[in-house]
């Protein structure tokens, strides 16, 4: 498992596009509506740009991108070797 | 790429495009029909997936170099971008969402134009509101039985396969290919339309058609936020770049025009009412054209704000391109309302229809304004930490 943090870089993505809205780390961005379509799918670009990685359909899963949380034990998932 | 590269593929395209002579095109418009010869000499020339990489078929060009394609075609004919706009975005969902077993069967025979795509996702009552499409996916022996009714789907007349977007019974939204020699299948032709006349829309009827499951692309649910809001993106790309070079050809027909056309003892340019819209037309062709190849740039190096981008780049051109045809019409007065003599009045009529597909441009606007907001709030709070001295 890789040490690196991705909290940070996640919540300065998000908020280019949530602006002032106040969310935790933890919190459902998508049941709080924060996310739209085209802010969903630049998310998924975030990733594969951060990650120099493609990610495939079967990566699509909502419950991966639900939260900061979440989004980065992805990534910390998908970066680790023989894993992405 | 760079600049040389971009050059280059532009001046290919348009090489190969002016072999049709302008009356050529007006008659396809007249007869509401593309000849089939036409996408058959794109794909000779390899134009038909330049954006696919090389391994599958492909020519591996960059966005801006797609973009210039798109830009040369909407100069010809915007039906012609149309059918290509759609064989990309089938190509582009299929690239995104696919396996690579699927990219790897699909994508060669759809870059090199052995088989045209079309983009099924608009229905008789569900526009805009994508995720309401009634297309229904049932389970069956050989994969899925899908039957609904899709609308205003371009090339649908002459396409070889559809991607078609549906719901399964639990209301989840899915993405499938699904070949137009389908048993069940029904395509009618839609004729008498306002533009678009020659990209050959139709009607569509399924009835219980087969489709396999691996004709299924993307994940079971992610039919419409993902499959097709990639597909899109692209095909914005392509209609923002396409009504740039529709106006790049009403901007150069206008001033030609105005330069030759006398009126009371002077040329047309001459007047300071036209030198207005001349003006007019001019910065808005300039604007549109850094809007395009900034969205297309970022969406080249991957950047994740591409498609806020892109969304703006539509939105800008199509609606600036509608106004633009509008003024050279004007300009070309009596001969801009004959397609015999000019073709401002093709380009008019095409040019609304930009303002509808690939999502319209109220719909642009939302995405504009939702996810362009937070840009200006981080400036707001930046400018409030310079002024705190918290910077």
């Amino acid at each position: 498992m890789t040490n690196v943090n991705y909290r940070q870089d996640i919540r300065d993505f998000l908020e280019q596009f949530i602006g002032d809205e106040d969310f935790s780390d933890e919190d459902d961005i998508f049941e709080l509506g924060l996310v739209s379509s085209l802010m969903a799918m630049q998310l998924v670009l975030f990733v594969e740009k951060t990650l120099e990685i493609r990610i495939e359909s079967e990566d699509l899963d909502l419950n991966n991108f639900r939260s900061i949380a979440k989004i980065e034990q992805f990534m910390r998932k998908k970066s680790t070797p023989n894993n992405g | 790429m760079d600049n040389s590269d971009h050059t280059n593929h532009r001046l290919e395209v348009a090489k190969l495009l002016v072999r049709f002579a302008p009356e050529e095109l007006a008659a396809w418009d007249q007869a509401q029909d593309t000849p089939a010869e036409v996408p058959a000499a794109l794909a000779q020339a390899g134009l038909l997936g330049t954006f696919i990489e090389t391994g599958h078929g492909g020519r591996g060009w960059d966005a801006t170099s797609f973009g210039l394609l798109c830009a040369e075609l909407g100069q010809t004919s915007m039906s012609l971008l149309s059918i290509v706009t759609v064989h990309s975005m089938v190509m582009e969902a299929i690239r995104k969402s696919g396996t690579e077993q699927q990219r790897a069967e699909w994508l060669p025979a759809l870059a090199q134009g052995k088989k045209i795509g079309a983009f099924a996702l608009t229905e008789p009552e569900f526009g805009s509101e994508a995720t309401g499409i009634q297309t229904l996916l049932r389970v069956c022996d050989e994969g899925y039985l899908i039957s609904g009714k899709k609308k205003w789907i371009s090339y649908a007349s002459k396409a070889d396969v559809l991607l078609v977007f549906g719901k399964l019974e639990d209301g989840s939204a899915i993405a499938c290919l699904l070949p137009t020699d389908t048993k069940g299948l029904r395509i009618t032709p839609m004729r008498g339309l306002l533009g678009f006349r020659a990209a050959m829309l139709g009607e569509i009827e399924m009835d219980n058609c087969v489709v396999p499951v691996a004709n299924v692309i993307g994940r079971k649910g992610s039919g419409i936020t993902y499959v097709a809001a990639n597909a899109l993106d692209l095909g914005r790309l392509a209609i923002a770049f396409g009504c740039l070079g529709a106006m790049e050809a009403c901007v150069t027909d206008s001033v030609v025009y105005a330069s030759k056309r006398k009126q009371f003892g002077q040329s047309l340019s001459k007047h300071q009412l036209i030198q207005k819209m001349l003006a007019d037309m001019i910065t808005s062709y300039k604007a549109a054209e850094r809007l395009c190849l900034h969205a297309a740039h970022l969406r080249t190096i991957g950047d994740p704000f591409a498609a806020t981008e892109t969304a703006t780049a539509k939105y800008f051109a199509s609606t600036n391109a509608v106004t633009v045809a509008n003024q050279a019409v004007q300009i070309h007065g009596a001969a801009g309302c004959s397609a015999q003599e000019s073709r401002t009045e093709r380009f008019y009529r095409d040019l609304k229809i930009a303002e509808i597909i690939e999502g319209s441009n109220q719909m642009q606007q939302i995405m504009i304004a939702q996810n362009g907001m937070g840009e200006f709030i981080q400036s707001a709070r930046k400018r409030q930490r310079l002024l705190t001295g918290n910077e």
